[in-house]
């Protein structure tokens, strides 16, 4: 057996190297009638798990394409590990695991078939290959669909089979392209279970989709790309709270015990509140602090102004909102 | 999570260890598709039907010779399976793959796009293969049951086989076409396949009394495997790879080859060698006149290594449509001069010059569409523009034609000598005996100001070049890069 092809287990590869394993510099894609990417630059640290967000067309896809050496930057330098990947492609390929919006599929083949095909491509051989790709059916639980022909999956399914794909070279960083579109809420809770575990064990993990609460539950860091450029990167959890900060006002939803139009009156009289909705039971209402202590002044207030307040909740704020708000900001000249 | 014990065995695909990846997995796919399994019955069933029949005719004392009609038929079954089905199963190979998006998936793998293309080509004729020596046992108890003539069965359907696998090579090559120009090859494979296949095989007699060029017929189906299967895997070619110049190092190769061949082959009829080599300038002309340049600094870096001399080879070999004039234009030369000598060789001195200059007529009106491509930059389908330009060219050589019939003077001799396709129409409608001065002037100026256009129009491009060799020289002098400063030296700034 040749030990140069033995696969590594699906271990932790963790490290508290301060290095980025992912660097992008200005780069720049450019092709015949679209200019793509206008000069991106981010870092992204090992462990990490990022989400990029961006509307269709915004240069997601083509970023990931690069970063996975499948595409080339017009402009600029994309590393992974400190292999660039225009210049050292194979080296990077090894380090990287590339799972594509729609996966692809072979007709009349099974999935074990599909998995042993690319185990062999990546070179594992025997032994060594029967065991990852055991292996990785397991992680991905797909071993009661071995003998099922591809053709035959669900979205779901297959979904998990091109994510036991993409682990079979037990890559370190791993690139997600939309991969939780047209999954069923039950698929989708598998898929986030997968990737909850992935970063359990040290991987680095680029995600994109459009379902930003779900990024948002799974990504410690977020990327926010609009017209090809990096509008914001930071963690999720101070996006959802930087509401003060970066002018926008924080959502308080309330219900009353009766008259709920009683709280819009009440808001129109009292500076700094604004009603965002009203409701059958009460109302959503904007305050322009988010400091706990305006909070608990206000609702003495309310409460010493004679409203009957049964449920007071301070709403996070919604990723959406804030892309949008995001969105909005850098649009305006 | 528990399940039944999976089908699958271990133990069972150490063999397949031995085997390339993409052919076995191939193999998996090829041998389940309905097309196969039901080419193969037909066969067996067509075959023992007929084994069945000469049994009966040879019991019944009837002769032992099997009808001609029935006999016909076999052959019919034979050559439409080996000759039309088999290779167009090769169609889907690479399109497949782009359609279904696994193609980046196999990028990312250890497999090249050579390795990919030559495993789905050895998949496909092992299918082929599988057939073709299901059949043997047949033929050998029709020789004995029926008193045919094996030898003659089994070379005809050993030629039969060798179109088959070079037809499916060429399949594979125009397998990431569209779907128009899938159609178009199904029409000028199927059909004219199966008739060429069964005239082949109605006259297969000739083929052993030294009939057809055999051995450079051998040479044509070798070259058209061989320049299939480098134009499938530069179709695959990952960002970076550089599958162009592959192709055009085999063109020269084989056109070197089958000039020195021509030269070689004391038979009489040995001009066939270079004359086969008509379909490779052909497909040379189109190819590397639609190619779009190359912007990376690494597929220039290998000749920017060797120098002078190497950065000489790249203004033939880089990929892009102004080293592809230079190619198509020196694969042209090399033609018209294996022609030359052919003709001189064989004392035949009035033919040599008119034949060599007709031979750069026709490589001039290969390039001569790039004198006119680079005005429609946003033509998105440049193969296409190609063959278009091509076919109005052809139109006009056709109308000048007509308009002239039978009332050839200066008129038409300078009209005709204009553009360059017209031109060689004109020549080959005189049976190239005679030649006006008038004529030989116009397509004299007419070639030079083609070629002016072509340089002026590919300045920007041969600019592009000199700066990619300047990069690519940074990049072999620090070829690891860690600076990003020096990275943004390296890539050339886009436009706006």
């Amino acid at each position: 057996m040749d030990s140069s092809t033995t696969p590594p287990p699906l271990t932790s590869t963790a490290s508290t190297s301060a290095e980025p394993l992912v660097r992008v510099r200005d780069v720049h894609r450019l092709f015949p009638n679209v200019y793509a990417v206008k000069g991106i630059s981010f870092d992204i640290h090992r462990g990490q798990v990022v989400g990029f967000i961006g509307a269709n067309g915004a240069g997601k896809t083509t970023t990931m394409r690069m970063m996975a050496t499948l595409d080339v930057p017009t402009r600029g330098q994309i590393s992974i590990a400190n292999e660039d990947v225009v210049q050292r492609p194979a080296q990077v390929r090894r380090l990287v695991g590339w799972m594509p919006d729609n996966y692809g599929t072979y007709a009349n083949m099974t999935v074990f078939e599909y998995l042993d095909f690319f185990a062999r491509a990546y070179g594992l051989k025997g032994q060594d290959r029967a065991q990852r790709v055991q292996e990785v059916m397991d992680f991905a639980d797909l071993t009661p669909l071995a003998d099922r022909m591809m053709n035959a999956l669900s979205k779901g399914m297959g979904q998990r089979l091109c994510f036991g794909r993409m682990l079979l070279p037990d890559p370190e960083f791993l690139i997600l392209d939309e991969p939780a579109a047209g999954l069923d809420p039950k698929a989708r809770m598998e898929f986030k279970n997968l990737v909850r575990l992935l970063s359990q064990r040290g991987k680095t993990l680029f995600i994109s989709s459009h379902i930003l609460s779900e990024l948002g539950e799974m990504c410690d860091t977020m990327l926010f790309i609009d017209g090809g450029k990096i509008v914001y990167h930071g963690d999720a959890n101070e996006l959802r709270k930087g509401s003060a900060a970066n002018g926008t006002r924080m959502a308080i939803d309330i219900v009353v015990a009766d008259r709920p139009e009683s709280i819009s009156e009440w808001a129109s009289v009292n500076p700094g509140w604004t009603v965002v909705e009203t409701r059958r039971d009460g109302a959503r209402l904007a305050f322009e602090a988010d400091d706990p202590q305006s909070i608990a002044a206000a609702l003495r207030k309310m409460i010493g102004d004679g409203l009957s307040v049964i449920d007071f909740h301070r709403e996070e704020r919604r990723l959406e909102d804030a892309f949008v708000d995001m969105i909005k900001d850098k649009s305006k000249p | 999570m528990t399940a039944n014990p999976p089908s699958y065995s271990i133990a069972a695909a150490q063999f397949a260890d031995w085997l390339p990846p993409m052919l076995v997995k191939e193999l998996r796919q090829g041998l389940r598709t309905h097309m196969f399994v039901g080419a193969f019955v037909t066969l067996q069933v067509a075959m023992v039907s007929l084994l069945g029949f000469q049994l009966l005719a040879a019991r019944d004392g009837g002769g032992t010779n099997l009808d001609d009609d029935l006999e016909q038929y076999l052959w019919i079954a034979i050559i439409f399976m080996l000759a039309v089905v088999m290779p167009l199963r090769g169609l889907m190979a690479i399109s497949e793959e782009t359609k279904g998006g696994t193609i980046d998936l196999v990028q990312l793998t250890h497999l090249s796009s050579v390795k990919i293309v030559l495993h789905k080509w050895l998949a496909l004729i092992s299918q082929t293969m599988l057939l073709v020596i299901a059949m043997m046992p047949y033929m050998v108890l029709r020789y004995f049951f029926g008193g045919d003539d094996v030898w003659f069965n089994v070379l005809a359907l050993g030629w039969l086989t060798l179109i088959s696998i070079s037809l499916t090579a060429v399949c594979i090559a125009v397998s990431s076409a569209g779907t128009v120009g899938r159609l178009l090859v199904i029409g000028v494979i199927g059909f004219p396949g199966f008739i060429m296949a069964s005239e082949f095989v109605e006259n297969r007699d000739s083929f052993t009394s030294g009939g057809p060029p055999v051995l450079s017929l051998a040479y044509l189906l070798l070259a058209a495997i061989i320049v299939a299967l480098t134009l499938a895997s530069k179709q695959l070619s990952a960002p970076g790879e550089n599958g162009t110049t592959r192709f055009r190092v085999i063109a020269i190769f084989l056109m070197a080859g089958a000039g020195i061949a021509s030269l070689i082959d004391p038979a009489s009829d040995s001009l066939a060698w270079i004359m086969w080599m008509i379909p490779l300038l052909i497909v040379a002309g189109l190819e590397s006149l639609s190619e779009p340049m190359k912007e990376h600094p690494g597929i220039y870096a290998p000749f920017v290594r060797r120098g002078m001399l190497g950065r000489i080879a790249g203004r033939v070999l880089y990929p892009g449509w102004t080293s592809g004039v230079w190619f198509v234009l020196m694969l042209g030369l090399m033609f018209s001069e294996a022609d030359y000598f052919w003709y001189t060789r064989h004392l035949q001195l009035d033919n040599a010059a008119q034949s060599a200059i007709a031979a750069i007529q026709f490589t001039m009106a290969l390039v001569f569409p790039a004198a006119i491509m680079p005005l429609m930059p946003s033509f998105k389908h440049r193969h296409w523009l190609y063959v278009g330009i091509q076919a109005v060219c052809l139109l006009i050589a056709i109308g000048l034609m007509a308009a002239f019939n039978g009332r050839e003077g200066i008129t038409s001799a300078v009209l005709s000598g204009l553009l360059p396709m017209p031109a060689m129409v004109w020549e080959m409608s005189h049976g190239y005996t005679y030649t006006w001065r008038e004529h030989v002037n116009t397509i004299v100026c007419s070639d030079l100001v083609i070629l002016a256009l072509i340089l002026f129009h590919g300045r920007h491009e041969r600019r592009q070049i000199r700066t990619l060799e300047a990069q690519a020289k940074v990049l072999l002098t620090a070829p690891s890069i860690t600076d990003a400063s020096l990275a943004a030296t390296l890539t050339p700034a886009p436009e706006s």
